[in-house]
C-alpha cells in the first residue's frame, strides 16, 4: 500500500536536495563538532553568508557590483550596539531598528546614485562604505572610535540566553536559512528571470514591462538589509566591535567570493566555506590568503566568468526541470477568458517631431491606426521609422505633439508603463536576454502577468506559484504558436538567427499586446521564412492584436499590411492601402529617384 | 593664520600633484580602454619601493635608480596588459569584470611586495637635502619641488601627446567604441599598450616622487588609486586637466580639513567629495556631459 503524501515526499527531496541537506548541516554541525575553536567559526560563517546571500542577489542576479557593502554591515552592528547599550531597547528590537534604518539609508543612496552604472556605481558605493568606515572611527563618543565599542549584550529569548556559540549558530543559521530558500526560489521565479533580464540587456528589458529602477532599489535595499542584520548577530555574538571589523577589504572578500560562486546560492555558499574556512585555518599568515583570493577571482574569469555556479548548476537544466512542475494543466479558476473585440482607432499620433542634436529625424507625423490592422511603414534608411517606433513605445520623448493610445494620452509613459498597457515591440538588431533559455526568455515577456515581491515570490507562497504556472502557460502558448517549442529548452544564445528573431516575436507575444510594434522583422530571414512569417502576422492580427510593421521587404509589407504609411526624411509622404501607395509619385520618387521616374 | 594658510596650500599642492598624477593614469586607461585599472595606485607603490631598493638599499644614483624604477612600473604594468586585460577584453568580458579582476592583480602584486619587502614602512631619502626653504611663509622642503616639477612634467607631456599627435587622440576616443575603432583599423592592442605605459610612467612618477615625503610600503596603492579616482570623477574624467584640478581640488580639501578640522577626517571629505560629485554632476566639474 502507499502512504498517502509519499509522492509528495519523494517530490520534495527531488526538487529541494540541496537545501534539505542544508538544513541537515545547519542542524548536526554544532552537535558533531565539539571543538569550540571550529563552531566559532561556524558562526562567522554564517554571518558572512548572510552577508553573501544579500550580495548574490544584487551582483550576480541582478550585475550591480557594489565594493561598499561592509557599509551596511557597520550599520547593522554600531546601530544595533549603540541603541542597546546608551538607550537600553531590547536587543531583538536594536536589531529591527538597525535594519530598518539601514534600509533607509540605502534607500537614500539608490535615490540619486542607482541612475549610474557600472564601476561608477560601484565607486559611489565604495565612497559609502569608506564613509561608513571613517565615521565610525572618528565618532568617539557614540562609536568608541578606533579603540571600539564594548559590553554589547547578548540577545536572550525568556531565560535562553544566546551567550553560547552554539545558540548563535543556531540563531544565525537559522536567518540562513530563511533567506537561503528566499533568494534560491528568487532565482528561478518571476523577479529572478527579470533580475537577469536587466542585467542581460536592459533595454529589452523594460520593452517587457520591467521597472529596472524600482527592481534595483528593492534588490539594493533588500541585500543591505540582509548585511544590516548580519552585523547586529557579530555585534551580540562577539559582544564587541571595531571598525576594523568592516574595513574596505570585508566588501571585497565578498564580492570575490559572490564573483567566483556565480549566479546560485549553493555555489556561493560552497565557496563562501571553503574560502572563509580557508583564511581562518591560515590565520597567521593573513595577508597570505588575499593573495589567495586574488589568484582564484582572476582564474575564475578565465576558466568559467559566470562562476563555478554555471559549471555546477546549468541554467537549461533548471528550466527543464521545472517543465515537469507545470505539465498539468492551468486551474480552470487562473485561466483568463478576455475576448477582444474592439473597434475604432487604437492609436493616434498627433503632429510629432523629433530631433537627435539639431538633425530633424521626424517632423509634425500625423497617423491613426485602427483596431486588427496591420500598418506597414516604409520608407528610405533615416527616414526615421524606428525613431517613430521608439517614440511609440516610450524610448524617446517626443519634442513636441501628442500621442494618444487607446484614448488616452501617452506622450509622457515610459516604456514599462506603456508595456503594461499592452504595447509590445521587436528590435530591429536582436535583444535577447543572453545566457537565459528560449522559455525563460518569453517568460519574461510575461512579467507583468505577476505582482508578488521579493518576500512573497521568494518564499514561494502560493500566489506566487499561481503566477509562474500562468506564466509558464502563457509561454508555451505563445512559443508553441510560433512552431518553437522544440528549442525551449536551449540557450538563445545557440539558436540561428531566424529562430532568434522568432523568440524576440514569441516573447512580445506573451506580452499578450494589443498593439505589436515590429522593426524589420524579416531582415535576414530567407524566402521561406519570411513566407512564414508573412503566415504569422496574419494570424497574430485575426487574435484581435493590432500590427505596426517597419520592413523594408516590399513584397512581404504589401502583402499583409491592411494600410502603408510612407516616410522620408522624417515627413510623411503618403498614406493608404498598399495599392493606392504603390502608385502615389511622391513614394516612386523617394525610392528611384527622380531621374528613374523620368526615365520610365 | 596667513602663514597657517600658506602652510596649507603648500602641502595642498604636493598631495593634490601626487593624487592629479594617478587621476591622469585611470583616465587614460578608462578612456581608451573602457577599464577602471585599479592597479594604477599599486604601479605608484612600486615605482617608490622599487626607488627604494635601487637608492636607497643599493645607493645607486637616482638619475639611473629614477628611469630604472619606472621601467620595472612599465613592465608590471605591460604584464598586467598581456596577461590579463587583453585576453580577458578580447574574450568579450565585459569592461566591469575587467575592472574587477584589476583589483585581484594589485592585490597579487601587494602581496608580492610585502614578501619581498616585509610589512615595515620603508623611508627614502630626499632627493636633494632636507633643508626647508621659506616663501612668503610658508616652508617647503626641496622634494616638494620635485613632486610639482614632475608633476608640471608629466602633464605638459599629456598635453603635447593628447592635443598633437593622432595617437594621443585616437585614445581618447577608442572607449566610447572599440568594435568600430577597430572596424575602422585603429591599432587596438597598439593603443592599448601606449595607455598602459602612459598609466605605468605617471603612477611610477607619483610613486618616485612622494615616497621622500612620506613613507612607501606594500600597501599605500588601494588608498591611492582612490583618492585618483576621487580626483578623476570631481575634475571629470574625460580630460586630463580636469583629471589634474580635480587632484588639487582634493589635495586642497583634505590639507584644509586635516588643518582645520581634524587630520582623521581628511579621507572623509575626499568620499564626501566624490559622493557630492557623482550626485550632481556625474561628468565632473570640468567634465563635458556626453549624451
Amino acid at each position: 500500500m502507499e502512504l498517502p503524501g509519499i509522492n509528495y515526499l519523494n517530490s520534495l527531496v527531488k526538487r529541494r536536495w540541496p537545501f534539505l541537506i542544508f538544513i541537515a548541516v545547519i542542524i548536526f554541525f554544532p552537535v558533531v563538532i565539539s571543538s569550540y575553536s571550529i563552531v566559532r567559526l561556524g558562526v562567522v560563517l554564517a554571518i558572512y553568508a548572510i552577508i553573501i546571500t544579500g550580495m548574490t542577489v544584487l551582483t550576480r542576479y541582478l550585475g550591480i557590483v557594489s565594493l561598499g557593502h561592509a557599509g551596511f554591515f557597520a550599520i547593522g552592528a554600531y546601530t544595533s550596539s549603540i541603541l542597546c547599550v546608551k538607550l537600553e531597547i531590547n536587543p531583538w528590537l536594536a536589531m529591527i531598528g538597525a535594519a530598518l534604518l539601514t534600509v533607509v539609508i540605502a534607500f537614500l543612496f539608490c535615490v540619486p546614485f542607482l541612475k549610474l552604472r557600472h564601476i561608477y556605481l560601484g565607486m559611489a558605493t565604495l565612497g559609502l562604505g569608506q564613509v561608513v568606515y571613517i565615521l565610525s572611527k572618528s565618532m568617539d563618543n557614540l562609536t568608541g572610535g578606533a579603540a571600539g565599542f564594548a559590553d554589547i549584550p547578548y540577545l536572550q529569548i525568556g531565560s535562553l540566553l544566546f551567550d553560547e556559540d552554539k545558540y548563535l549558530f543556531y540563531l544565525a543559521g537559522f536567518i540562513l536559512i530563511i533567506f537561503t530558500f528566499i533568494v534560491d526560489n528568487l532565482g528561478q521565479m518571476r523577479l529572478g528571470r527579470a533580475y537577469h533580464a536587466i542585467q542581460s540587456n536592459e533595454k529589452a528589458a523594460r520593452a517587457s514591462g520591467i521597472n529596472v529602477q524600482k527592481n534595483m532599489l528593492h534588490v539594493f535595499c533588500f541585500s543591505a538589509f540582509l548585511a544590516s542584520i548580519a552585523g547586529s548577530i557579530l555585534a551580540h555574538f562577539i559582544t564587541f566591535i571595531s571598525p576594523e571589523s568592516f574595513t574596505m577589504d570585508i566588501s571585497f572578500a565578498c564580492l570575490i567570493i559572490i564573483l567566483i560562486g556565480g549566479a546560485n546560492i549553493w555555489s556561493t555558499l560552497i565557496t563562501a566555506v571553503i574560502l572563509l574556512g580557508f583564511q581562518e585555518a591560515v590565520r597567521g599568515l593573513h595577508d597570505f590568503s588575499t593573495g589567495v583570493y586574488a589568484l582564484l577571482l582572476i582564474v575564475t574569469f578565465f576558466v568559467f566568468p559566470d562562476g563555478l555556479a554555471s559549471v555546477i548548476f546549468p541554467r537549461s537544466k533548471a528550466a527543464k526541470k521545472k517543465s515537469k512542475l507545470y505539465s498539468r494543466d492551468i486551474p480552470e479558476n487562473l485561466k483568463s477568458s478576455e475576448v477582444k473585440n474592439n473597434t475604432g482607432k487604437i492609436l493616434e499620433v498627433n503632429d510629432v517631431s523629433f530631433n537627435y542634436g539639431g538633425t530633424q529625424a521626424l517632423l509634425n507625423i500625423s497617423l491613426s491606426v485602427e483596431y486588427n490592422q496591420i500598418m506597414g511603414i516604409i520608407g528610405p534608411n533615416g527616414a526615421g521609422k524606428t525613431t517613430l517606433l521608439n517614440i511609440l513605445n516610450g524610448f524617446l520623448m517626443p519634442l513636441n505633439g501628442t500621442i494618444k493610445y487607446q484614448n488616452t494620452d501617452i506622450t509622457h509613459k515610459q516604456v514599462h508603463e506603456l508595456a503594461k498597457m499592452k504595447i509590445a515591440r521587436t528590435f530591429q538588431l536582436v535583444n535577447l536576454f543572453k545566457g537565459m533559455t528560449v522559455i525563460e526568455n518569453v517568460m519574461v515577456g510575461r512579467h507583468l502577468k505577476g505582482k508578488t515581491g521579493i518576500f512573497r515570490s521568494g518564499l514561494n507562497l502560493k500566489t506566487s506559484r499561481d503566477e509562474e504556472h500562468i506564466i509558464w502557460d502563457g509561454a508555451v502558448k505563445s512559443l508553441e504558436s510560433l512552431g518553437l517549442m522544440h528549442r525551449a529548452y536551449d540557450i538563445v544564445d545557440n539558436l540561428s538567427f531566424g529562430e532568434q528573431r522568432q523568440v524576440e516575436l514569441a516573447r512580445a507575444l506573451a506580452l499578450e499586446p494589443d498593439l505589436l510594434l515590429l522593426d524589420e522583422p524579416a531582415a535576414g530571414l530567407n524566402t521561406a521564412e519570411t513566407e512564414k512569417l508573412a503566415d504569422n502576422l496574419r494570424n497574430i492580427r485575426d487574435q484581435g492584436i493590432t500590427i505596426i510593421l517597419v520592413e523594408h521587404n516590399m513584397p512581404l509589407v504589401m502583402s499583409v499590411s491592411d494600410t502603408v504609411f510612407v516616410l522620408n526624411f522624417g515627413m510623411s509622404i503618403a498614406c493608404g492601402t498598399p495599392e493606392f501607395v504603390c502608385k502615389e509619385e511622391k513614394v516612386i520618387t523617394a525610392y528611384l529617384g527622380k531621374e528613374a521616374k523620368n526615365v520610365s | 593664520m596667513l602663514e597657517f594658510i600658506l602652510q596649507f596650500l603648500a602641502s595642498s599642492l604636493t598631495e593634490g600633484c601626487v593624487y592629479a598624477l594617478i587621476a591622469l593614469g585611470l583616465v587614460i586607461v578608462l578612456r581608451s580602454t573602457d577599464v577602471l585599472f585599479f592597479v594604477q595606485g599599486t604601479l605608484a607603490m612600486v615605482g617608490g619601493i622599487t626607488l627604494y631598493a635601487l637608492f636607497a638599499q643599493l645607493n645607486i644614483p637616482l638619475i639611473i635608480s629614477i628611469p630604472l624604477s619606472l621601467i620595472i612600473c612599465t613592465i608590471v604594468s605591460l604584464l598586467t596588459l598581456h596577461i590579463i586585460v587583453l585576453p580577458l577584453l578580447s574574450r568579450g568580458a565585459p569592461s566591469m569584470s575587467v575592472s574587477i579582476v584589476t583589483i585581484g592583480v594589485s592585490m597579487l602584486i601587494e602581496m608580492a611586495a610585502m614578501l619581498i619587502f616585509g610589512k615595515n614602512n620603508l623611508a627614502v631619502p630626499s632627493f636633494s637635502g632636507d633643508e626647508p626653504v621659506t616663501i612668503l611663509g610658508a616652508s617647503f622642503v626641496p622634494q616638494h619641488f620635485w613632486i610639482i616639477g614632475f608633476t608640471a612634467g608629466a602633464l605638459l607631456l599629456t598635453l603635447i601627446f593628447f592635443k598633437w599627435t593622432w595617437m594621443g587622440k585616437a585614445m581618447t576616443g577608442l572607449g566610447d567604441n572599440q568594435l568600430l575603432a577597430k572596424a575602422i583599423g585603429f591599432p587596438v592592442r597598439r593603443l592599448f599598450r601606449y595607455a598602459f605605459i602612459f598609466s605605468a610612467l605617471v603612477g611610477g612618477i607619483a610613486g618616485i616622487a612622494f615616497a621622500p615625503i612620506s613613507y612607501t610600503g606594500f600597501g599605500i596603492g588601494t588608498r591611492l588609486t582612490i583618492k585618483g579616482f576621487a580626483a578623476a570623477a570631481v575634475g571629470g574624467i574625460t580630460n586630463p586637466v580636469g583629471a589634474l584640478s580635480g587632484g588639487l581640488i582634493i589635495g586642497l580639501f583634505e590639507s584644509f580639513t586635516a588643518g582645520f578640522i581634524s587630520s582623521r577626517l581628511k579621507d572623509l571629505i575626499t568620499m564626501a567629495l566624490l559622493l557630492l560629485v557623482l550626485w550632481l554632476r556625474p561628468q565632473g566639474l570640468f567634465g563635458k556631459k556626453n549624451n
